[in-house]
């Protein structure tokens, strides 16, 4: 294998040049500093808590070592899948929002802004509510059948007869996100109050609840879909540039849209159905990766779920240890970074278009 | 030379003979099996020493009147954030910043928190968000339901969970005493009453209201035929159209005051539901509706079911008043 050093990038050969593989060197250096920070994240995950744990019981604990039944527990049935959980939620929020960045062609697309999450939330809220009994194993199907149907309509909707807009599809997505937040505040105005308590504390959107279960399904689902996510990503190169381009390239543009829509709602409907609607990661972990570094799709995806990895797990840790013992859910502070970013994309979005 | 990991040899060492010590004491407790609401049989002490509780006005309160003192609590927060048991300091005078009860969150409950308290047994509600498979993690977890103990039923449950049931015997002969003063006094059978509340718009009555309810219900009180036909433990919301309906002789109506409201609260929340309501309902016509801070008319506390009797025998009793027409 050979590696040659190119303007901006690294060029790597295999011997008969039978592969190459071009790197930008600032989107890897971008990558690689975004893992850095999600380690630091997790150790700190580890070690802040309510729970005084000293670094050298720690230590002990995470190597296998029982220090007590009590530091157990919290090291590695609260702290551990709660970071796990946190990371993998932000970095599928964050790739579905990319996804349907891309096979919209706007900017402003996320899953909880054009009613998809909301979408996911009505259909599980109204299994809480309604059918109690229900397992809670059925919650991520419930919650991809309400958040494809919502994207379907969405779409419809929003194609007019010169073709789908992005700020049409944008407006018709929050009017619908609006319309179905009233179904589902009729739904918790009258369902019996412990079933809506425990709607709503699962429509707040936090990850205390969080177990190794739900660690094993996120990832599960996650190593599915963003694998074939990466898969599509040349095609997503292609789409960037417009869809007579993308056919003119030779993509199968029908079938790529086809496939990031399924995936884009997949994933937001799997990890809303395991944590709840945790909105504006879709749409501000994108961007942030695009600040980052410019580079193709596939590294674009990579910083993506990097970025909303830490996001989500940055607010999840800032919300329980921030003013323990009061627990703040991390989709309050995912809104309260997401609400400022997206006035200002929607105005430099309305000043592209007029 | 000094290591780290020989550091972290002798505080493991150390912290594991102090929890091994603390685990000996819990597990040198009897047991014995008790069936929770969700119909979970848990093993709990006999004799729990070291409870957290997750819901303040439904155990919290209860367990303090009962002489016990939990070491943890679910609280709210005052705007400042400042921590408080609601209704606890003026049902029983016992608060955090009063007491050695640990705050522990409020919405869901910090289960770190609580498992830094070391409890010997949790109780919650279905109410608490904090996840009980969690909560199980730390320590026997009882799931008590404050919607299937009308009545004062979360005293019997907790008093028997607690080995409280003497204290628990000496409230209720005070309550018999109070209940019998206000039947001595009044002649209640004769009387109607009712309690209303007015909440965005709409009138919100109950079959029987929190401890007013009861003290009311138990001297022997009438209802309107449309509070009665509410399902016990129940309430109804209703339309403007209503209140007259919800008339009575005597008409109670409650404000919040952990929130700072004041009676005007209470008559504004009417105002709402009804502009000029005063003029639609006898007993306010006639200066019959009384307004009483909630804290004690709603919690399930023989403190407040003392104060309310006094109430009821100090705004009905040796007085004249205007009945309703019927």
């Amino acid at each position: 294998m050979s590696m040659v050093s190119e303007k901006g990038h690294i060029i790597l050969r295999t011997s008969r040049q039978g592969l190459a593989l071009r790197l930008p060197v600032w989107g890897m250096a971008a990558s690689a500093l975004l893992v850095c920070g999600l380690v630091l994240l997790f150790a700190a995950s580890m070690v802040i808590g309510s729970y005084d744990i000293d670094l050298p019981t720690l230590l002990a604990t995470l190597s296998g070592e029982t220090v007590s039944k009590s530091i157990d527990n919290v090291v590695w049935q609260f702290r551990m899948p709660r970071a796990l959980v946190a990371m993998l939620v932000g970095a599928m929020m964050a790739c579905s929002g990319a996804a349907l960045q891309n096979v919209t062609g706007n900017s402003l697309a996320d899953p909880s802004l054009v009613g998809i999450s909301q979408g996911a939330a009505l259909t599980v809220v109204s299994a809480i509510v309604v059918f109690p009994g229900l397992s809670p194993d059925v919650r991520p199907l419930l919650a991809f059948v309400g958040a494809l149907c919502v994207a379907s309509l969405v779409q419809a909707l929003s194609a007019g007869q010169r073709g789908p807009s992005p700020v049409r599809f944008i407006l018709i997505g929050i009017g619908l996100s609006a319309f179905i937040s009233s179904l589902t505040s009729a739904m918790l105005t009258y369902g019996n109050i412990d079933r809506v308590m425990s709607a709503l504390a699962w429509l707040a959107g936090g990850v205390n609840a969080a177990t190794w279960r739900d660690v094993f399904i996120l990832s599960s689902w996650s190593i599915v879909l963003l694998a074939v996510l990466l898969l599509l990503s040349r095609s997503m190169a292609a789409l960037r540039m417009g869809e007579a381009t993308a056919i003119g390239l030779g993509a199968e543009v029908r079938l790529v849209r086809l496939g990031l829509v399924a995936i884009g709602v997949g994933l937001a409907a799997v990890s809303t159905a395991i944590v709840g609607p945790i909105g504006f990661v879709g749409l501000v972990a994108p961007h942030a990766a695009r600040r980052l570094a410019h580079t193709g799709p596939a590294l674009h995806l990579v910083l993506t779920a990097l970025c909303g990895a830490f996001l989500v797990a940055a607010a999840d840790l800032i919300g329980r240890a921030a003013f323990a013992p009061i627990q703040l859910p991390a989709g309050l502070l995912t809104a309260l970074l997401g609400v400022p970013i997206f006035i200002a994309l929607l105005r430099r979005s309305a000043r592209a278009q007029y | 030379m000094f290591s780290l990991h020989a550091f972290a040899r002798g505080a493991a060492v150390a912290a594991a003979l102090s929890a091994a010590m603390l685990t000996a004491a819990v597990f040198a407790q009897d047991m014995r099996p008790f069936t929770d609401d969700t119909g979970r049989t848990v093993d709990i002490p006999a004799a729990p020493l070291r409870i957290v509780s997750l819901h303040d006005l439904v155990i919290t309160v209860p367990l303090l009147e009962l002489g016990v003192t939990p070491i943890g609590s679910h609280g709210r927060t005052t705007a400042d954030g400042v921590p408080f048991i609601r209704s606890s300091e003026v049902l029983t005078g016992v608060d955090f910043d009063n007491s050695d009860i640990a705050f522990v969150g409020n919405l869901p409950a910090d289960v770190e928190a609580v498992a830094a308290l070391e409890p010997d047994l949790i109780l919650t509600t279905p109410w608490q968000s904090a996840p009980l498979e969690q909560l199980e993690a730390i320590a026997p977890t009882l799931v008590l339901d404050d919607s299937l103990h009308q009545d004062m039923g979360m005293h019997e449950v907790l008093a028997d969970i607690t080995g409280t049931q003497s204290r628990l015997a000496t409230l209720k002969t005070r309550y018999d005493g109070q209940i019998a003063q206000i039947k001595r006094l009044i002649d209640t059978n004769t009387i109607s009453v009712n309690v209303i509340q007015g909440v965005d718009g709409q009138v919100l009555s109950w079959h029987t209201y929190g401890a007013l309810g009861k003290v009311l219900r138990d001297a022997g009180f009438r209802f309107p035929e449309r509070v009665d036909a509410i399902p016990e433990g129940d309430y109804a919301t209703m339309s403007a159209e209503e209140l007259p309906a919800l008339d009575a002789d005597f008409l109670f109506a409650t404000y919040r005051t952990d929130t700072l409201e004041t009676p005007d609260d209470a008559r504004k929340a009417l105002e709402t539901v009804m502009p000029g309501y005063c003029d639609y309902l006898h007993a306010c016509r006639e200066n019959q509706m009384i307004v009483i801070p909630r804290e004690e008319a709603s919690a399930a506390s023989y403190y407040g079911l003392g104060v309310l009797s006094y109430m009821v025998v100090a705004n009905i009793s040796g007085r004249t008043f205007v009945p309703m027409p019927r």
